[in-house]
């Protein structure tokens, strides 16, 4: 809840200081003042301690009259100098505070606004600390302790949500957004519903600010989808690095990985993986593989070591054996690497073609661009004739008694385009090619650095002293149990690995299903209630006031926009096309209470406050304003300010103000500023 | 029963398209000519240099060191010919004992090919570096060291 209780304008001239305090009433106040009086003034007064002067397109202190920065005029046509000037708010919501702001001041900044726990206007408390706070300044609405704003924002309890802005940063919205929904000031205010927001690159700030102020669901319910969909993006990079590390770690030991897919799942998908190892020639499963590498070692362990002599023609036959097998391999790896530079070649070839098809492409599309460029020019040969004899000439520098057609020249970037995407699926194709026929090598040589050290530890052997116990056997065996632990250790870690990957599919099946859970249509049971009860408000009032333009009927609340339209046949438009001026600013009366009573109705975020400046624009009835002063001399929960000037006449005050209950009339007088007196309270309760 | 045959439109290389090429001549004559004018052996060259990357370096090389050293003869294209009668005809160069020189709408055309910068950027960069360093004198003496 926002009420102003008192506000105080105070300009030090050379001739003394002029000033004015105002206090305010907590319900319907008029405030009354002819069109030279001030009254601009005071309306800019009040917006500049709320901070809220952005409304009127600009900020600090070039906003204000020029009374209050070069020279209050007392009485008629006699000019006072300005020294210094500054404006006294003080505010209300659970608590008192008071704000001083300086317009024109040597030694303080208008970005800085003093804020008084206490009552200075009113209560006129005494020894009260006051904080500084700044404004516009980088940080201002977000800094803790000395952000206005924030302070502001805190103050009348409103939790402004985070929005998204044109540049894709998501902010808290700014507060001034919020303010022209209740505040309507009288130079831009009365141009269309919610038309001074000041530009901060708010997407849809008109839908953002109403959805605040009713909190609708729907606001809740899009935030929260972005939010989900911004969850799904930070899964799915987790997965990719997770699955990453997974080939890496089984890159180390020749592992296969077969089943995880490249993007997250459900959770039944990843049953079907698993790890597997090439083994004499076939594929097998890295459990089964293990396994037989603890079987053999079991052999092993059971045969007893003998002694070199013992093994001789074993080692022998087992040298043998060896080395045909290690002849074997090695035709095999030269066979292959030759196959590999060939394969490599070939992809030379394919990138070199790429490249020429690539700079005839960009030729290709700047000939096009000097054809059109010759066509502006006139030339004939741009439009395929002879500049000469204005025959038709084939587009192109062949010999012209060649029998050809050379294709048109977007033809020919088709075709070429068409040549450079199947070059690149060729390349593409070799690179694959080429790293399954790499990885084959690779093990082939692996494979046989391995025989060839078995061979050297048999010789070894051979000449070996025979008694000594076969070191061929121990290193078998050795060799055999590092296997074996490398490999369970490999196993674990795949393990580890992929059971976080399968807690990731958990996380994900949980998105998935909170995302199904969002109906197409995020409005709730209670946002159609309250979009209802708007529109009934809405048109309620609006013939109350006198609206007349477009029949009662055809006046709706637009789902989309949540503002006026009028509905026909199959069309529908914004209710400002087709209204009467005098009908338009009716509207913004009716929609600016409509938004208060439905707020008011389901305990929204509507602040209780009104302000109306000048408000009877565009020769509007005395007999429409009546019925609008009465209808907010209704609201007793609300503070409403109106300032009018009645067409400077009495007689259509005395009309425009009968009926109304009970308000708080203020009158001006010619001149805002007066040379202060002892006691400048100036109200008078109107009977 | 009718049959009808048409003709398989071909693909050709963008320097083959008469305005192409046209643009190409203008280039030259604007960038590294002076006077706007130039021999047709000038012409040739240039055109045979801007066929490939090492035709460009070997003429920047030649207009650095000023000699003439491992420059096979350059072919003298008919496709060239050609696209210098229609520029002729067009009014974008005039024909005078043996040179071509560009005229007002030529140099307009040329001038209007040079605002959209990222047309011919190869040729163009190529063309800025050259400047007016290959001159006609030096034209002649590299065609008389075929003699040899």
């Amino acid at each position: 809840m926002l009420k102003i209780r008192a506000i105080n304008i105070v300009a030090n001239t050379v001739d003394g200081e002029y000033s004015k305090l105002i206090r305010f009433d907590d319900a319907l106040n008029i405030i009354r003042g002819d069109n030279t009086s001030g009254k601009s003034t005071l309306v800019q007064s009040i917006l500049y301690g709320l901070g809220m002067e952005e409304l009127l397109d600009g900020k600090n202190e070039k906003t204000m009259q020029s009374t209050l920065k070069d020279a209050v005029e007392y009485p008629q046509n006699e000019l006072h100098a300005v020294l210094e000037s500054y404006v006294v708010l003080e505010i209300k919501n659970t608590r008192v505070v008071t704000i001083k702001r300086s317009v024109i001041n040597q030694n303080k900044s208008a970005k800085l606004i003093e804020v008084y726990e206490g009552s200075l206007l009113v209560d006129k408390d005494t020894g009260v600390v006051s904080k500084p706070m700044w404004i516009h300044d980088k940080g201002g609405a977000t800094n803790a302790n000395y952000g206005f704003h924030l302070f502001l924002a805190e103050f009348l309890e409103l939790e402004l949500p985070e929005v998204y802005y044109s540049n894709g940063d998501l902010r808290k919205l700014y507060l001034q957004t919020l303010f022209p929904a209740f505040i309507i000031e009288q130079k831009k205010g009365w141009s269309d519903f919610l038309a001074t927001i000041p530009f901060f690159g708010t997407k849809n700030a008109k839908n953002r600010v109403i959805e605040f102020i009713l909190s609708l669901d729907k606001f809740k319910n899009e935030q929260n989808k972005l939010r989900l969909q911004q969850e799904k993006q930070n899964l799915i990079e987790k997965w990719k690095i997770l699955r990453e590390d997974l080939y890496d770690i089984g890159y180390k030991g020749a592992v296969d990985i077969e089943g995880i897919p490249s993007l997250p799942e459900t959770l039944s998908s990843l049953d079907f993986s698993f790890f597997s190892i090439r083994h004499e020639n076939r594929s097998i499963d890295l459990n089964r593989y293990l396994g037989i590498l603890i079987e053999n070692h079991e052999v092993l362990k059971s045969e007893p070591i003998n002694t070199s002599g013992e093994n001789i023609k074993e080692i022998e036959i087992k040298i043998k054996v060896s080395e045909e097998e290690l002849n074997r391999f090695s035709i095999n790896h030269e066979l292959l690497r030759r196959n590999l530079r060939l394969e490599y070649d070939k992809k030379r070839i394919y990138t070199e073609q790429l490249a020429d098809v690539r700079k005839e492409l960009q030729q290709n599309k700047d000939a096009k661009k000097i054809y059109s460029l010759g066509a502006t020019v006139e030339l004939e040969v741009a439009k395929g004739k002879c500049p000469t004899c204005n025959q038709e000439i084939k587009d192109s520098l062949l010999p012209q008694s060649i029998e050809h057609t050379p294709m048109h020249i977007d033809e020919n970037v088709k075709y070429l385009q068409a040549q450079e995407k199947m070059i690149i699926a060729y390349v593409l194709g070799q690179d694959k090619g080429i790293i399954e026929q790499e990885k084959e090598v690779a093990f082939i040589y692996g494979k046989m650095n391995e025989l060839r050290q078995s061979i050297r530890n048999y010789k070894r052997e051979l000449i070996a002293d025979e008694r000594i116990p076969s070191v061929s056997k121990i290193e078998e065996r050795v060799k055999l149990e590092a296997k074996i632990k490398f490999y369970t250790d490999l196993i674990e870690t795949l393990e580890n690995k992929l059971e976080k990957i399968k807690d990731l599919t958990l996380d994900w099946t949980k998105i998935i299903v909170k995302e199904s859970k969002f109906k197409k249509d995020f409005y709730s049971v209670l946002d159609v209630k309250k979009l209802a009860s708007l529109e009934k408000h809405f048109k309620e009032l609006v013939f109350k006031f006198g609206y007349r333009s477009k029949p009662l009927d055809n006046i709706r609340i637009s789902k989309e926009k949540y503002l006026p339209i009028v509905e026909g046949d199959s069309i529908k438009y914004d209710i400002r096309f087709d209204s009467s001026a005098s009908d338009m600013i009716r509207s913004i009366w009716s929609y600016t209470c409509s938004l208060f009573k439905v707020s008011k109705e389901y305990q929204c975020n509507h602040p209780h406050f009104l302000l109306f400046d000048e408000p009877a624009q565009q020769s509007m009835s005395n007999e429409s304003f009546n019925q609008f002063l009465i209808e907010l001399s209704k609201y007793k929960d609300a503070q409403v300010l109106v300032f009018a000037s009645f067409n400077n006449s009495d007689e259509d005050f005395r009309i425009t103000t009968s009926g109304i209950e009970e308000s708080n009339y203020i009158n001006i007088g010619r001149k805002l500023l007066t040379p202060k007196k002892p006691d400048g309270i100036e109200s008078s309760r109107r009977p | 029963m009718k049959i009808t045959f048409s003709r398989k439109a071909i693909p050709i290389p963008a320097e083959y398209r008469p305005l192409y090429k046209i643009a190409q001549i203008l280039q030259v004559l604007q960038i590294a000519s002076r006077g706007q004018r130039a021999s047709l052996l000038k012409l040739h060259l240039f055109s045979w240099a801007f066929k490939s990357g090492e035709n460009m370096d070997k003429l920047i090389e030649i207009k650095n060191n000023q000699i003439i050293r491992d420059i096979r003869i350059w072919g003298l294209e008919p496709s060239l010919n050609r696209a210098l009668v229609y520029a002729v005809s067009e009014g974008l160069c005039d024909h005078v004992s043996g040179s071509y020189k560009l005229t007002e709408k030529g140099e307009n055309f040329v001038k209007l090919l040079l605002e959209e910068e990222t047309l011919l950027l190869e040729q163009r960069s190529f063309l800025m570096e050259v400047g007016k360093g290959i001159t006609e004198k030096l034209v002649t003496n590299i065609a008389k060291s075929w003699k040899n």
